[in-house]
């Protein structure tokens, strides 16, 4: 059970994470369909937002760490 | 489990472990990682700044000359105020490329195996939480002061702060912003501590599984860090410029103050190149 709640404590934010970087890519590539100028501001947007939804994964993985040797 | 195959004991320690002590002072391994990353980025900036002066150009002064110019692009991009751009700039560039280097300290070879008294002496300092939780408190507070320059202290405290008698939505927007405040830094500073950390874990549990054979399997997970750290280094500066200019600019247009004689603020610790063109 404790093997269980270690795996699970990465990777329920990981689900999360990885839907929300899927909505987000899609997004952008939508904004990009519409407006092929703006590639550059498009990328930096969609990496700025990405970045905020992968930080929780990487904060998941700490805590499972944390939990598990301490 | 991990154990059986091991050639080694894993032993993940989230502190990072003391070497030796001066004087009453635990050095500890992160410290004696940072100290050399510190020095190896003064040795960098130095020979760029002086070999840019004297007008003596190569390659390794261009690719510097690149990256910096690329990222001060950023900033201009993020901040449409010139001046306060310039300002924020040489914080925002040594953060960038000091966390870039420590980063990158954490692939060095002998992760693990290296030890002095039995402490591990490898380890970046960006996988230390008191660096991390250090910088990010240092963005926090450079940009309220920017704030106070720009509003007044009154007029930052009633950014947070509004009459919910006048404004109901607006004041219920204040204390989100508060509780914001405590959130991004603390992301901020948990995510570079996070993948850091991680990526060394990985590392290690990748060499003790793979045994001899992780002289062919670590350089890929190498590579893969370097990536990351450069994403991690270009995150936290951009992340910092986003937040100043969020501070700056409420309500509709920054303004740029008059009033205030520009005190340039040359920080010492980015000796950056003369390359930056005038802006103004």
């Amino acid at each position: 059970m404790d093997k269980l709640a270690f795996g699970l404590t990465y990777a329920l934010p990981a689900l999360g994470a990885a839907l929300g970087i899927g909505f987000i890519g899609a997004g952008a590539l939508n904004a990009f369909g519409r407006n092929p100028e703006k590639l550059s501001d498009i990328r930096t947007l969609m990496i700025t937002a990405i970045v905020f939804s992968d930080s929780l994964a990487i904060i998941g993985i700490v805590v499972a760490i944390i939990a598990k040797f301490i | 489990m991990i154990n059986n195959f091991a050639a080694l004991d894993i032993h993940i320690s989230l502190a990072s472990q003391t070497l030796f002590t001066v004087a009453g002072f635990n050095v500890t391994n992160a410290m004696v990682t940072g100290t050399l990353s510190l020095v190896i980025f003064l040795v960098v900036f130095v020979y760029v700044s002086r070999m840019v002066a004297a007008g003596r150009y190569n390659r390794f002064i261009g690719l510097i000359q690149w990256a910096f110019e690329g990222m001060l692009s950023q900033i201009d991009g993020v901040i449409p105020d010139k001046v306060l751009a310039r300002k924020i700039a040489p914080l925002a560039l040594t953060l960038f490329f000091y966390v870039l280097i420590s980063y990158w300290m954490s692939i060095l070879p002998g992760l693990e195996a290296i030890t002095y008294n039995g402490v591990p002496v490898l380890r970046s300092i960006a996988a230390d939480m008191n660096f991390t939780f250090a910088i990010a408190i240092i963005a926090l507070v450079i940009v309220q002061v920017y704030a106070i320059r720009q509003h007044g202290p009154i007029g930052n405290v009633r950014r947070y702060l509004r009459n919910p008698l006048k404004d109901p939505i607006g004041a219920f927007e204040g204390i989100l912003e508060l509780i914001g405040e405590v959130s991004r830094y603390s992301a901020l500073s948990l995510r570079l501590f996070g993948n850091c950390f991680a990526g060394e874990i990985l590392l290690i549990i990748i060499t003790a599984l793979t045994g001899y054979l992780s002289v062919a399997a670590l350089p890929v997970f190498m590579a893969f860090e370097l990536f990351i750290g450069l994403v991690q280094a270009y995150v936290f500066f951009i992340l910092t410029v986003i937040f100043t200019a969020l501070a700056i600019d409420v309500h509709g247009g920054t303004q740029a103050h008059p009033d205030h004689t520009s005190t340039s603020d040359h920080s010492s610790a980015g000796n950056v190149p003369t390359s930056v063109p005038a802006r103004e």
